[in-house]
């Protein structure tokens, strides 16, 4: 893509998305026709159907119309809130690039999705890893001790790159083959302090909010994005 | 998942701790694992290859610096190979990269593991 020219509209091609262990390939994201623009999966094959609310193993599922929200707009749900957090409420078309869930057995996945949306907001290659970085670390604390499971968001707005973890008991209707049971999570370090010293580190800002439903934790990258979407 | 093997393996009688691609909370324990294999292997010191790893989090930094210190309690080394920009990143951010001794192939860790023996 040279500088000049227009990302397509919803950021990266979304190849595929998970709803209970069922891999939808011709998933998509379509947008409605009303203002508020609001953003939502649909099933090519089933286009009726939607893909129903509840995320399992990979990509977070809308209800065909269902809003995807901004930062701001998902502040308040659960106790969650990141009251004050600039930008994303008054921005424009917020893109959101990723959503996932996450538990230990896809914590190599979502560091490869967000590897993968990052580069393509084309921030420079060390940020990249930055992000990365960043982003897993809270997606283990999330493991560690919030529940063993996550969801993680990030958008590509005008002028940053926003991630958002929310730990919590989001994947309780399974087990997935191959995720740690409570004894083996128990069983892994327990360092939240040092990741969280990392994090704020790497991110430009970081706001942690906890409440009845769990932890959420928001950070900002600025860079790449502004070049490229503005 | 990462790669949860972390062999032990013998260079010129020290030992070399051969981690994977990726090091996270989920294999962090098979690194603490080796590391106390590789220091029980003898007085010396020891390697730790990651020539191969790309990425590591804080999890496995942990683990390396209580390895660390657990060698320097008993007056030993241990030194990394490391390549990976995203690794030595992690080092650099936790000033870890001025502690613990990096090297950029397993043959100079290896020749700095000796030379003490040969002075």
């Amino acid at each position: 893509m040279s500088r000049g020219e227009k990302p397509g509209p919803f950021g990266p091609k979304v190849l595929a998305c998970r709803n209970h262990g069922t891999v939808y390939r011709s998933a998509r994201l379509v947008e409605s026709e009303c203002r508020p623009r609001r953003l939502g999966w649909v099933d090519d094959a089933n286009p009726s159907s939607g893909l129903g609310a509840k995320q399992a193993r990979g990509y977070w599922c809308y209800r065909a119309g269902e809003a995807v929200t901004t930062p701001d707009e998902s502040a308040g749900r659960d106790g969650r809130a990141h009251p004050g957090w600039p930008g994303p409420a008054r921005a424009d078309g917020a893109l959101l690039v990723l959503d996932l869930g996450f538990d230990s057995s896809t914590l190599q996945t979502a560091r490869a999705e967000v590897r993968a949306c990052v580069g393509h907001a084309r921030f420079p290659g060390g940020q990249v890893e930055d992000v990365v970085l960043a982003v897993h670390e809270l997606a283990a604390n999330a493991v560690c001790h919030g529940g063993g499971a996550g969801r993680l968001r990030v958008w590509n707005l005008a002028e940053a790159l926003y991630c958002q973890v929310d730990d919590g008991d989001l994947m309780a209707s399974a087990t997935p083959e191959g995720a740690l049971d409570q004894a083996s999570l128990n069983s892994l370090p327990s360092e939240p302090g040092h990741g969280l010293w990392v994090v704020r580190r790497l991110a430009d800002q970081m706001q942690s909010q906890s409440g009845p439903g769990g932890t959420s934790v928001l950070i900002r990258f600025d860079g790449g994005a502004a070049r490229y979407f503005a | 998942m990462p790669d949860a093997s972390f062999p032990v393996e013998m260079a010129g009688g020290v030992p070399v701790v051969v981690a994977p691609e990726e090091i996270d909370i989920t294999n962090a324990a098979g690194l603490r694992a080796a590391l106390g294999e590789a220091a029980g292997r003898g007085p010396g010191g020891f390697v730790v290859d990651m020539s191969r790893t790309q990425f590591c989090d804080t999890a496995g930094i942990h683990a390396l610096v209580l390895a660390h210190k657990r060698a320097g309690a008993e007056s030993r080394e241990i030194r990394l190979v490391i390549t990976g920009a995203a690794v030595l990143r992690i080092f650099a951010i936790t000033g870890l990269d001025n502690v613990i001794p990096l090297f950029a192939s397993l043959e100079e860790a290896l020749a700095a593991s000796k030379a003490p023996r040969e002075q």
